[in-house]
């Protein structure tokens, strides 16, 4: 079969940082982008394996110096429109950009429709911008388990930026959070009441709030709620931007920029700054800690005696319980 | 370091289940990952209506589908195919321009480095022309009233090829 199920972790090393280039290719970077997809690629289809290959790869042992940026919202708002114009602004600037898409998988067959792409039809020629659609494949924090590790392979070709959009969303999907160094959230000017703005979840973690398609209908009203809403009690956080955009009409554009560059120096410069991204880490190692131990837990699951499970299923054991069991066990046999 | 990891390495399966965790059986056909597709439609028409209804197709069947929009370019189909590592292209084309336009798209692909992604068309395309899109190197090419299960049984032929 042609797909490849076998990866040689030092040559993909070289690939992806251009110290070997691949059979046929003379233009290095072209090289690397292709070596960077056949890379997601593979962890997609084998995440257990990413620890492997990312540990492996010297380079992601060098901070990572591109800035990423989610950008969220609900579905329909504007979101893969946004981040094509948000690409132009970046391009103008002579800073390359990697796009890391995702769209939600069928629930019913598992497959994917990925059409984010279709907002960015005027980058795909530039070879300063990488497009990469990712099908969520079940996960419901609005990223796909694979994106993490896209970012940081996307990292390796050193892009100034990377922009993660996320799913359509609803409320409570705010992994993004988790992965972007600033996220900004799209909305649009009917999106809700003030008690839509007061609930809590994803409304109140992003950095900039962007009411989208203002040229359709007024956004004033939600502006003002989004203000009173997203204020911190605590002087010295980082005070989100609440922006009027339009995607259509380009409003607002400079201004989203100019926000996600001022929370960059804020995150760089001020004492919260490294409480945030601190807070971060600690998320995405849980997160990780989940991901290594699955297999292993599956099997201690597959071993328990048929009659746990049937108590489980019966309802007559809680399930918090026997995942109590299985974990004394499973720390007892690495004693 | 010089290693190769498989899903049947001992390192690669890491106590997980004996079946490699990326296998997938779509229509009743075991596929070694899930097939990713590029639906794409070159040149000038604006009908995508076919495009539209084949990607909906293979999504239910559980395939990820990567659709470009219309009027693409050979080289922006190629680029999308490389940077978004697909399995296999499918041009849907209803202008008449195929004999034109897919031996171009395959050109294209072996610029960027995807030589091996084999191409396959649907469209408005009369008998006559199909014997040369097969020689110009094109995997299969559907005519209106395809089934679907026989794209996907296709599908998996060109990618064990």
């Amino acid at each position: 079969m042609k797909i490849i199920r076998s990866v040689d972790i030092s040559q993909l090393t070289k690939l992806l940082t251009g110290e070997e280039l691949l059979e046929g290719m003379s233009d290095g970077w072209r090289s690397r982008v292709r070596a960077l997809s056949k890379a997601i690629t593979f962890l997609e289809s084998e995440p257990l394996l990413a620890m492997e290959v990312l540990s492996a790869i010297p380079a992601l042992k060098s901070p990572v110096t591109s800035r990423v940026i989610g950008v969220t919202g609900l579905p329909g708002a504007g979101k893969s429109s946004l981040t094509n114009l948000i690409v132009r602004e970046i391009r103008k600037k002579q800073k390359t950009v990697a796009v890391l898409a995702v769209d939600p998988s069928s629930p019913l067959s598992g497959g994917a429709v990925l059409g984010d792409r279709v907002r960015m039809q005027e980058h795909f020629k530039d070879a300063g911008v990488f497009i990469r659609s990712m099908s969520s494949r079940g996960a419901l924090g609005g990223v796909a388990r694979t994106t993490r590790s896209a970012i940081r392979l996307a990292g390796v070709l050193g892009f100034d930026y990377i922009i993660v959009e996320t799913v359509g969303i609803g409320q409570s999907e705010g992994e993004i959070v988790e992965l972007a160094d600033t996220t900004l959230l799209v909305l649009m000017p009917n999106s809700g009441d003030e008690i839509q703005l007061m609930k809590a979840g994803v409304l109140q973690l992003a950095d900039v709030y962007i009411v989208n398609k203002c040229d359709l209908a007024s956004p004033a009203r939600m502006i003002n709620e989004l203000h009173e809403n997203t204020a911190p009690d605590n002087p010295d956080a980082w005070t989100p931007a609440v922006i009027a955009a339009s995607s259509a009409t380009g409003e607002g554009l400079q201004d989203v920029m100019h926000s996600i560059e001022s929370h960059h120096v804020f995150e760089k410069t001020h004492p919260k700054g490294y409480e945030v991204r601190k807070q971060r880490a600690v998320k995405e190692i849980l997160r990780a800690l989940h991901h290594v131990v699955e297999p292993d837990f599956l099997a201690l699951i597959s071993e328990a005696e048929q009659n746990q499970l049937d108590e489980v299923i019966e309802g007559t054991r809680p399930a918090l319980a026997l995942a109590g069991e299985l974990s004394k066990k499973f720390l007892r046999s690495v004693k | 370091m010089n290693r190769y990891l498989t899903p049947s390495s001992p390192e690669g399966s890491s106590g997980g289940s004996p079946n490699s965790p990326g296998s997938v059986e779509i229509a009743g056909i075991k596929f070694a990952k899930t097939p990713r597709v590029l639906i794409a439609k070159p040149g000038l028409d604006g009908h995508d209506r076919g495009a539209k209804y084949i990607a909906k197709a293979l999504r239910d069947s559980g395939m990820e589908v990567i659709y470009t929009g219309i009027r693409q370019s050979p080289d922006e189909i190629a680029i999308t195919a490389v940077q978004e590592d697909v399995d296999i292209v499918g041009l849907s084309l209803l202008s008449g321009a195929h004999l034109e336009l897919f031996p171009r798209v395959l050109a294209a692909l072996k610029k960027q480095g995807g030589a091996s992604i084999p191409v396959i068309g649907g469209g408005i395309i009369p008998e006559d022309d199909v014997p040369e899109l097969l020689k110009a190197g094109v995997g299969a090419i559907f005519t209106p009233g395809t089934r679907i299960e026989d794209v996907i049984s296709e599908i998996k032929r060109l990618l064990e090829k």
